[in-house]
């Protein structure tokens, strides 16, 4: 892989183009080098918005977790 | 009463994010059982000399009894094929023994719930929760990030992400060997000497 090649895939991993699964079967088997490439980038890891096939499971979830947080904050 | 499994991690990526990030009490602060696969946990500290590794050991280590890490037939398969094999890579096997956990956990409780921690875009693009039991949900490093700053717990998930790419980068930099002009130089005049010398 060229490092434009891995460039693109990266920046296209940033935007959440790609997920991490997909470098991997490319040949970026580590995910501290894909954090490495971010950060020579002056990118930062992807943070999935709310939308797509998960959004009630993933809403369940964080409601969970907070519910999890509300305890811990009482004890 | 509903049995709670906690928080299961998937894949090596959001304990390698959060320990690059100095944020590893991010994934203990909920008060949730942190369930963490063997062959998770090996992919992510099988190279102690790597960034992050030696400190999920120790955290690992500090929260014993919430941070478990459960044996998987698919990581003892992994031996067997890496011994045969050593350039055998684990590839996709993260995963399988997440789900390894859940499946074994579901077989004993049906009703078991619990929270799958996958990578942020995985959990936006992949229908893998399709088939799972409704008590099961699944979330992102970014969504647990985001519910502690909104409960204050931490400052920024922002800061925690720039980071973890930031010394990554760092890391990397001091790993790479000096082929810069000015090393090429520095080379060129010793050599320069040592001919020169004799």
């Amino acid at each position: 892989m060229t490092e434009t090649e891995r460039e693109t895939l990266l920046r296209d991993y940033a935007a959440g183009g790609i997920t991490w699964a997909s470098l991997r079967g490319r040949g970026i088997d580590n995910y501290r080098d894909v954090l490495a490439g971010l950060g020579a980038l002056g990118l930062r890891p992807p943070v999935a918005p709310m939308e797509g096939p998960n959004v009630a499971v993933r809403q369940r979830a964080r409601a969970i977790l907070r519910e999890a947080l509300a305890q811990t904050a009482t004890r | 009463m509903t049995r709670r499994l906690g928080l299961l991690v998937t894949d090596a990526s959001p304990l390698i994010t959060l320990a690059a990030g100095d944020a590893l009490e991010c994934l203990t602060m909920p008060g949730l059982r942190v369930v963490i696969p063997d062959m998770v946990y090996f992919e992510v500290t099988q190279d102690l000399a790597r960034t992050g590794a030696e400190d999920i050991v120790q955290w690992a280590r500090r929260h014993r009894g919430q941070v478990e890490i459960v044996v998987t037939s698919v990581f003892n398969e992994f031996q067997v094929v890496r011994a045969a094999d050593a350039r055998t890579r684990s590839k996709g096997r993260g995963e399988a023994s997440a789900l390894e956990v859940l499946n074994a956990e579901i077989d004993r409780d049906p009703d078991l719930e619990a929270l799958l921690l996958y990578e942020d875009n995985d959990v936006k693009t992949r229908r893998f929760v399709r088939g799972l039991p409704e008590r099961v949900t699944a979330l992102s490093t970014g969504d647990l990030l985001h519910e502690l700053e909104a409960a204050g717990r931490i400052q920024s998930s922002d800061h925690i992400l720039d980071r973890a790419a930031e010394q990554e980068r760092n890391v990397a930099r001091q790993r790479q060997p000096a082929t810069d002009e000015a090393a090429r130089l520095a080379l060129r005049r010793q050599l320069d000497r040592r001919e020169g010398g004799g």
